[in-house]
């Protein structure tokens, strides 16, 4: 082999003692690949971002609709309106051709037709749309296809019509480019920063954890190797062959899930938002990036660890006093990591810079596995009386604190991340949460527009059909002007809906004030728009309580001069029970025949809107993704522990054949785990809480204190290691039976 | 007349933190001789050894091998020296656990840039001369502790060394075994024209070789030849 082929075959002859590895070490590849898997699928998803952005508002520019004119094209007569189901906004489109197909659609649905949404098609069909269906009385002859939506979880309908079609537009062509969208709120940007600092940071930590995995078993063997004549870089090249295996398993494994979990993302919808599978993929230089990077990453971390060990031919490291930690650089990384936070959070724009903000959380994340170290030794190096117990627990901390201060700084990294992203999930519910100020009953109100007399009061008939539905009445805005030409609102209907409606007793010619209309007693107003009517209001008012829809007085038809009040436009009032969602769906269904002129409004918040729902979403994923990275560092934890009473188990034997009782034993292994997670608990929480703050502040939130779930995290994160650890003590029996006595 | 030392140690000193293992050790050792080091435990014996084979590097004094002053070479040098000149059968765990015993024996040539094929084949002579041909394809840690021995003595031959280093090489042994890995290994280095240096405190195995030094409190009496 030419000299400069023999790196290649020192990387390979790692790769080999890898592969040939026992137990333990296919356990450290297991958990290297596991954790480099996460954090790939994280990486993959991050690239991805910018893609399916690009991809979802091509989708939404593709269905943008111009009404400039085409020679030679006959424009198709469009008419946009809404409605709402359970929360989920559905988009109604009214077509009337012939002229241009909207995208996705293969011919334009005839009256009595609709093409819908893949989305709105499984609504309509399922139980749980049995109160939508109303609203949709044509046949549905088609889906709308790829092209023609923005997202897997959109809500369309193209509606076939006939008539006139008032309001409606001319289209030309698709695809014209609109305003631009609007910018992701600070809050929620905020959380997607933080949410993937949180999650890359510690499966890092594990994977460098993991790569330590059977250290002493890869000690042996590298001083072996050592001792008959490899010398300082080849050894380093051995290492790092051996570490490339675990980082290609990962890389295998995280792109193999990244493509299983692919597909469940388009169940997900946030900000109303939701992306196609195939929309989520990263751009290949950022694949090839990642394909070179994990394996660079892992490589650089076993050289960097390498740097401090010293593999020796005789593979005896004869250990002094372990070196003191310095405090001062780990202060500088917390305190630089503040200061940029505090920076972004006295920023006065509206938007805090993504490198200040990403660099800050880091910074402050990174505190903890830096301090942690430190603060254990103090800890127990000044801890030297106790029970025997604690005196080995202790002593064994003093030892070789690093190592235990690492795996338990994993916990603590998720730990504080998810007390710091539950914060901000809390604020912003808070922040998006719309109250109501309804009281006991549910209100909202019909806007229709181009219909009779006779329809309206058919909708309003049908809607007092509904149970739950307390009333509904129908009125007809008019416009009234003092002398200084203040404009006045003014809502007309018969007693019989005034009665039902404001509980008031009335006779046709009276006039009724809210709480606005009680200062207009004893005027006298014009009517714009009839110079010589005018309107004389009563001295005294029944005043009606409660919302009026922003109408100043509420008038009888006899208290105004005939003929004033014409028109096509009725508002139709209604009161419901908003403890029962299926209620204002029975409402919306009152007015279905007349598509889409008629508009129902909720002034009352009966279930979650699109962002709260959004919020909801990512507190669950939040949970699991500190679920599963507990559970990742819990069997770290795991594998170390019992990897220590391995080694020691003829020291542990020789204990135990002495007398010692096992529990005094199995005590001293939970101590040397419950020491470092107290520390790490509390650094965690403080940590968590501090970054919690500065994020709050950069968001423009209030602070506030929501012990709630940083209690769940906790009490999560000690039940994680606590498991762990009850897990070592078969071990430790087995470590402590006299048979380990015997010489190898 | 006597040829000239092939390895010599003059004066060691080495210590390990404040306590001191080597205060004033030489040795000498001649091509082809098997020299025993004794002593009791914790006399010095082993980093003597591990000063003379250039696996330590000692405080004061040097190491001379072939005229060349191996204590005074960087870690590359000495590690290639190891790999070409030297080589080692220990107590425990000197074999490499994940390769197979052929494997291991082909090791010293391999990280010498030897073809693995090449390499290999010539492990397999090996093996057959010390009678483990049937451990080939197995791990270390399937063998019983005679025939790892015998492995151990493989590699260290594999790579035509000048001086094998054997630090109690049947300290894990049963006397039978012993006795026979001690003639497999004594033989063989013969036939190489290998010197051996033998650290033990077992008289039985200290009487195969030609000459023996005892080291006491970190200093090395009765030299031979002289210096």
């Amino acid at each position: 082999m030419s000299p400069a082929a023999r790196p290649f075959g020192d990387l390979r002859l790692g790769l080999r003692l890898a592969l040939g590895a026992r137990r333990g070490a296919w356990l450290r590849l297991a958990l290297t690949a596991l954790g480099t898997g996460i954090g790939v699928v994280v990486l993959l998803v991050a690239a991805s971002v910018p893609h399916a952005v690009n991809r979802n508002h091509d989708r939404s520019v593709a269905v943008e609709v111009s009404s400039e004119p085409i020679a030679g094209v006959h424009p198709l007569r469009m008419l946009d309106s809404s409605t709402e189901y359970h929360g989920d906004s559905i988009r109604l489109e009214y077509l009337k051709g012939p002229g241009p197909v909207p995208p996705g659609l293969s011919r334009l649905p005839g009256p009595g037709e609709l093409v819908v949404s893949p989305a709105l098609a499984h609504l309509l069909t399922s139980s749980g749309g049995a109160l939508l269906r109303p609203r949709f009385p044509g046949q549905v002859i088609g889906t709308i296809g790829k092209d023609g939506l923005t997202g897997p979880a959109s809500m369309i309908a193209y509606i076939g019509a006939s008539g006139s079609m008032e309001g409606s537009e001319p289209v030309y062509s698709f695809g014209e480019p609109g305003p631009p969208g609007q910018p992701i709120p600070v809050l929620l940007w905020v959380l997607l920063v933080v949410g993937v600092v949180v999650l890359l940071f510690p499966v890092f930590v594990f994977v460098v954890t993991a790569s330590r995995l059977s250290g002493a078993e890869r000690d042996r063997r590298l001083a072996a190797i050592r001792l008959i004549g490899a010398d300082g870089r080849q050894i380093r090249r051995i290492a790092a062959g051996e570490s490339i295996l675990g980082s290609v398993a990962g890389l295998v494994f995280g792109g193999g899930l990244f493509l299983a979990l692919r597909p469940l993302v388009e169940h997900q919808t946030i900000s109303g938002v939701s992306v196609f599978a195939s929309d989520v993929q990263p751009s290949t230089p950022l694949i090839v990036l990642i394909v070179v990077a994990i394996p660079v990453l892992a490589v650089g971390a076993t050289l960097f660890a390498l740097r401090h060990t010293v593999i020796e031919p005789l593979g005896v490291v004869r250990q002094g006093a372990p070196a003191r930690r310095r405090l001062w650089w780990r202060l500088t990384l917390v305190g630089l990591g503040i200061a940029l936070l505090l920076k972004e959070a006295d920023n006065g724009s509206g938007r805090p810079s993504t490198t200040g903000l990403v660099a800050g959380i880091v910074l402050l994340l990174l505190g903890i596995p830096v301090l942690l170290p430190w603060l254990l030794q103090m800890v127990v190096g000044k801890a030297s009386r106790g029970a025997p117990a604690m005196q080995l627990a202790t002593g064994r901390l003093r030892l070789d604190s690093g190592t235990p201060a690492r795996v338990v700084a994993g916990v603590a990294v998720v730990l504080a991340g998810s007390v710091a992203l539950f914060t901000l999930v809390a604020a912003a519910q808070r922040s998006y949460g719309i109250t109501t100020d309804s009281g006991d009953n549910g209100k909202g109100s019909f806007y229709l527009e181009g219909v009779t007399r006779q329809q309206a009061e058919s909708v309003a008939a049908k809607a007092r059909a509904v149970p739950g539905v307390q009333a509904a009445g129908v009125t007809r805005q008019v416009d009234l002007v003092d002398k200084d030409q203040s404009y006045y609102s003014g809502a007309v209907a018969s007693c019989r809906d005034i009665t039902a409606l404001y509980h008031v007793r009335c006779r046709n010619g009276d006039a009724f004030a809210s709480y606005d209309g009680d200062q207009l007693a004893g005027r006298t107003l014009r009517l714009p728009g009839h110079k010589s009517r005018h309107i004389r209001l009563p001295a005294h008012f029944q005043p009606i309580a409660g919302d009026t829809g922003g109408a100043a007085l509420i008038l009888t038809p006899a208290a105004l001069p005939a003929g004033v009040v014409t028109g096509s436009q009725w508002n139709l009032p209604v009161h419901f029970d908003w403890h029962d969602s299926d209620v204002v769906e029975g409402v919306r269904n009152a007015a279905a025949p007349l598509q889409w002129r008629a508009q129902f409004n909720d002034d009352t918040s009966v279930s979650l809107n699109t962002d709260q729902k959004t919020f909801s979403t990512i507190k669950r994923g939040l949970y699991a993704g500190a679920l599963l990275t507990l559970g990742m560092a819990a069997a770290t934890m795991l594998v170390l522990a019992i990897e220590q009473v391995a080694e020691r188990r003829r020291p542990l034997a020789v204990l135990a054949a002495s007398g010692v009782p096992r529990s005094m034993l199995a005590r001293s292994v939970l101590l040397q785990n419950a020491i470092p997670l107290a520390l790490a608990v509390v650094i965690a929480d403080i940590t968590g809480l501090v970054l919690g703050a500065f994020l709050l502040k950069v968001a423009h939130q209030p602070a506030r204190l929501d012990l709630t779930d940083l209690g769940v995290l906790t009490g999560l994160a000690i039940l994680a290691v606590a498991a762990a650890t009850l897990l070592t003590l078969p071990a430790v029996r087995r470590a402590t039976r006299p048979t380990m006595l015997r010489a190898e | 007349m006597t040829a000239a030392p092939l390895l010599v140690a003059r004066d060691l000193h080495k210590s390990f933190g404040t306590t001191p293992a080597l205060s004033g050790a030489s040795a000498a050792v001649r091509a082809g001789e098997v020299l025993a080091i004794m002593g009791p435990s914790g006399s010095g014996k082993s980093t003597l050894l591990h000063c003379l084979a250039g696996i330590l590097v000692p405080d004061q004094g040097t190491v001379t091998y072939q005229g060349q002053v191996l204590s005074d070479l960087p870690d590359r040098p000495r590690s290639a020296l190891r790999r070409s000149a030297f080589g080692f059968v220990f107590q425990f765990g000197q074999l490499v656990p994940e390769l197979s015993c052929l494997a291991n024996v082909a090791l010293p040539l391999r990280l010498g840039g030897i073809p693995r094929r090449a390499a290999e084949r010539t492990a397999a002579d090996w093996l057959e001369r010390l009678e483990v041909t049937d451990v080939a394809a197995k791990r270390p840690g399937e063998t019983s502790g005679g025939q790892g021995q015998r492995v151990a003595i493989a590699r260290a031959l594999v790579g035509k060394p000048s001086v094998i280093f054997a630090d109690e090489p049947t300290g894990a042994l049963d006397s039978l075994n012993g006795e026979r890995v001690m003639h497999m290994l004594v033989d063989a280095a013969k036939d190489s024209g290998a010197a051996v240096v033998l650290v033990t405190h077992e008289a039985r195995v200290a009487a195969y070789a030609d000459r023996e030094i005892v080291v006491r409190d970190g200093i090395a009496r009765n030299l031979e030849p002289a210096l």
